[in-house]
């Protein structure tokens, strides 16, 4: 027994090991089946020398031969496939091309009686065994240079690259340390086992957190969502998106989020935190994908959607990866992404904001779904329009501050906190107005916004419903004539482009809000409120806010008791409201 | 052009109609000629007679001294505590007395700004530019002044503003080319028309009410004096008699 003989018994156990653990341990099939078909393959080459050697058969030395031939066209049609497998021409006329010739290579070796030990002396297979390696190189690089991700993809890229180089054909030739057992398959199996079992090390490697799954689904969801497909959502701002995922998680479903908002943020503020979140962006940072890296993006959620079958995937930063690739790319995307959407059960929620209807025309396919939403802040704000006029602005951004969220994130969950809020609200202020009448149609409207938020909150989704809730204008609110028939607009909150909020201390924060009120006059009053307090204005802290908060109240009640029109005094009490609820809102972002 | 009427008695007529819509008007006058009068008068006529609504803001005036000389002279300001709305920023004055910054134009923008917003008013009545210069101590007077006027222009209002002339730049304005004494600051160029009302002195012991449009952009007006009386609560405008 050779030195060699040895050697490939050896590399024969280990790629037999190698492929147990391998099975146990991948978990996208669309990675261990081509694992195993290699791994197989290089068995049955060892094999086969093994059983020639030992039993001088010329029939097991002929299957070696020809799984020999065989390992270069299999290789390379797994390369093909797993970098442009959903490409029609690549699927079925190169593998044919690669594969052909293998098939009469085999013939000619039985016909001209080729032996295993001089397989590579024959000029025509070695020039087919590089023609292959050439164009597994040439497919596989590119895509491989561009996506820079070394995951499951990487290793059997860089393990068919080394069993190509190593079966024979090179190391052939080098006669390592002048040893001719260290030839062919048995060095190309140990290299082929060094580089499994790194992949298997770490092939758990992933930006992806799994959430656990969960045990059984509970109720439904109030959104008609089918699996399997592509749900494209219409939304002026990605909130019914996050709505919709979050409502189907609850119902019990795994759920992926791509988002190139905060982690912490997102989980925070939409409740998504059982959700397996991947962060988009561009600043490198860990576990971060770029949203110009497709490649790597796509194998995120493939993961996902291979190991959470039925699962939902919200891809919340699409308008960002549409706006920085070019749109055929995203096509593509897209095409993988409705595939393994078939093929998982998993529902996709794409939001399709900040898409031009060319680009979209280009992205959507026929069995995806189109949805339709308004935003949640425009529907709420017409509603509360209807009943209160141009106070609605100020509401509603007031609301905002208080929970410490933009307008823009005004969600159709904080529906019934700003129902019950505008509620006690109104009637405090009634209470301020001093005015029985006031009181009694504040009173009155108060209930009014709160029924018509509620049911715009519990009505179904459909197409349907958002026209059941477009809410009738009362143009007779006495309300609204009586405070709100002002032709000048008031001051509009939440629009234009969201920029990152600087960094603010107290009193930069309270300065602004004073001057917001009343200008350049605000300073003064701020530093004459925060005097009374026996500090000046560079000691004001955060212990201070609630006597400000009240002062400041109290300095607009003042200021509306000058002017003779009980219209405007109550205005002004109003103002003064909404100016204290603002200053209260620095405690909550404080904290 | 809409047109606004003073509903003095026969100044309509010099004015050719009246001061156009938008114009900001300077009331300059001597201690005396009743120029709060005349521009609270605007306001009350125009509320009673047409239902346009005014706002008064008054600087230096409490609003309950005002009203109670605006009874003395036969107005029912009762009649019109929906129509026109009296601002008593002297109150505030006190209040804000140490204020070191110019906050005061602030301040008139926020009050009519809000109460434009809910007492839709198109008529303004600022008594008067000089306590307004007295308290804000501007350091560019000119440009605030110009600021401001913009800013009544931008709401849609026409404005009356008082401005007091000291009476030793009488003898001067008998000279055409030395008017621009109307305004300390030469604000006459600023503003759109310029009513002038003096205490013209007849004989030893009489003394005439007069008045005057200066200019009026926009409109053909007689620039001549004529003599200004104020008879059963009303306004009126005479030509002198030599």
């Amino acid at each position: 027994m050779t030195l060699e003989f040895v050697l490939v018994l050896i590399a024969s156990i280990l790629t037999l090991v190698v492929l147990i653990v391998g099975i146990a341990a991948l978990r996208s099939w669309m990675t261990k089946m081509p694992f195993v078909v290699l791994g197989l393959l290089l068995l049955t080459v060892n094999l086969s020398w093994l059983v020639g050697r030992a039993l001088q058969s010329p029939g097991i030395d002929a299957l070696s031969v020809s799984s020999t031939i065989l390992v270069f066209p299999t290789t390379t049609i797994l390369v093909m496939t797993f970098f442009h497998g959903r490409r029609f021409t690549r699927k079925v006329y190169l593998p044919l091309m690669v594969l052909a010739p293998s098939l009469g290579i085999i013939l000619v070796s039985r016909t001209e009686g080729w032996a295993s030990s001089d397989l590579y002396d024959h000029s025509l297979f070695t020039l087919y065994a590089i023609a292959c390696l050439g164009i597994s190189i040439g497919e596989s690089s590119s895509h491989w240079l561009r996506s820079h991700i070394l995951r499951e993809e990487g290793y059997l890229f860089v393990l068919s690259l080394l069993v190509l180089l190593t079966t024979g054909l090179i190391y052939r030739r080098m006669e390592i340390l002048n040893a001719n057992s260290f030839v062919g398959p048995s060095l190309g199996l140990l290299l082929f086992a060094a580089i499994a079992l790194m992949a298997l090390l770490r092939a758990n490697y992933a930006p992806v957190r799994l959430p656990s799954r969960r045990s059984s689904p509970e109720g439904m969801s109030r959104f008609d969502l089918e699996a399997g497909r592509i749900h494209f959502i219409s939304e002026t701002r990605p909130k019914y998106s996050v709505t919709i995922f979050a409502d189907i998680m609850r119902n019990g479903k795994p759920g992926l989020i791509l988002t190139s908002s905060s982690r912490d943020t997102f989980e925070e503020r939409h409740c998504v935190s059982k959700a397996a979140i991947v962060r988009i962006s561009f600043h490198g940072e860990q576990g971060c994908i770029r949203p110009s890296d497709l490649s790597r993006l796509y194998f995120s959620v493939r993961d996902f959607a291979l190991s959470q079958r039925q699962g939902v995937v919200l891809l919340d930063a699409f308008p960002r990866i549409v706006c920085n690739n070019e749109i055929q790319a995203v096509r593509e995307l897209t095409i993988h992404m409705r595939h393994l959407a078939r093929s998982t059960g998993c529902t996709f929620i794409v939001p399709k904001s900040l898409i031009t209807d060319i680009e979209f025309s280009r992205i959507v396919g026929p069995k995806d779904i189109v949805m339709e939403f308004p935003d949640v802040e425009k529907r709420t704000l017409q509603i509360l329009d209807a009943h209160i006029g141009k106070l609605c602005q100020y509401l509603l951004h007031a609301y905002c501050k208080r929970k410490d969220i933009a307008m823009k994130d005004f969600l159709l969950e904080d529906i019934p906190g700003l129902a019950t809020w505008m509620t006690s609200t109104l009637d405090t202020l009634g209470v301020y107005a001093g005015d029985n009448a006031v009181l009694r149609n504040w009173g009155h409207e108060s209930q009014r916004i709160s029924a018509d938020l509620l049911g715009y909150y519990n009505s179904d989704l459909g197409e349907a419903q958002q026209l059941s809730v477009n809410p009738p204008v009362i143009s007779g609110s006495p309300f609204s004539q009586v405070v709100f028939n002002g032709k000048e607009g008031l001051p509009v909150f939440g629009k234009g482009k969201v920029r990152p909020r600087k960094e603010l201390d107290t009193r930069e924060r309270l300065l602004r809000i004073f001057a917001k009120y009343l200008g350049k006059a605000g300073r003064y009053v701020l530093a004459k409120e925060i005097e009374k307090l026996g500090k000046s204005l560079n000691e004001v802290t955060l212990a201070d806010v609630a006597d400000i908060a009240e002062r400041a109240q109290e300095v607009m009640i003042e200021f509306g008791e000058i002017v003779d029109v009980n219209e405007i005094k109550v205005d002004m009490k109003l103002r003064g409201y909404i100016m204290k609820e603002e200053i209260i809102g620095i405690m909550s972002e404080g904290v | 052009m809409k047109l606004i009427q003073t509903y003095i008695g026969g100044f309509d007529v010099i004015l050719n109609g009246g001061i156009p819509n938008g114009h900001n008007v300077l009331i300059a006058g001597t201690p005396g000629t009743m120029k709060s009068s005349v521009a609270y008068s605007i306001l009350y006529n125009n509320a009673i007679r047409r239902g346009t609504k005014g706002l008064y803001i008054s600087l230096e005036q409490k609003r309950a001294s005002l009203l109670d000389h605006m009874k003395s002279l036969g107005l029912s300001p009762e009649t019109v505590k929906d129509k026109v709305s009296v601002l008593d920023l002297s109150e505030l004055r006190k209040k804000m007395e140490d204020a070191e910054e110019d906050i005061w134009v602030d301040f008139l923008s926020m009050y009519t700004k809000n109460i434009k917003n809910v007492f839709d008013y198109n008529l303004l009545v600022l008594d008067s530019l000089d306590a307004l210069e007295a308290l804000a101590k501007f350091e560019d007077f000119r440009m605030e002044f110009f600021k401001m006027l913009r800013w009544f222009k931008g709401l849609g209002l026409t404005s009356f503003i008082i401005t007091e002339i000291p009476e030793v730049s009488l003898p001067l304005l008998s000279s055409p080319d030395l008017w621009e004494v109307f305004g300390k600051h030469k604000e006459e160029y600023l503003a759109d028309g310029i009513i002038l009302l003096k205490m013209e002195k007849r004989g030893d012991f009489e003394v005439q009410r007069r008045i005057r449009c200066v200019k009026m952009r926009s409109a053909r007006h007689d620039t001549r004096y004529f003599a200004i009386v104020f008879e059963n609560g009303e306004f009126q405008v005479t030509r002198i008699m030599a």
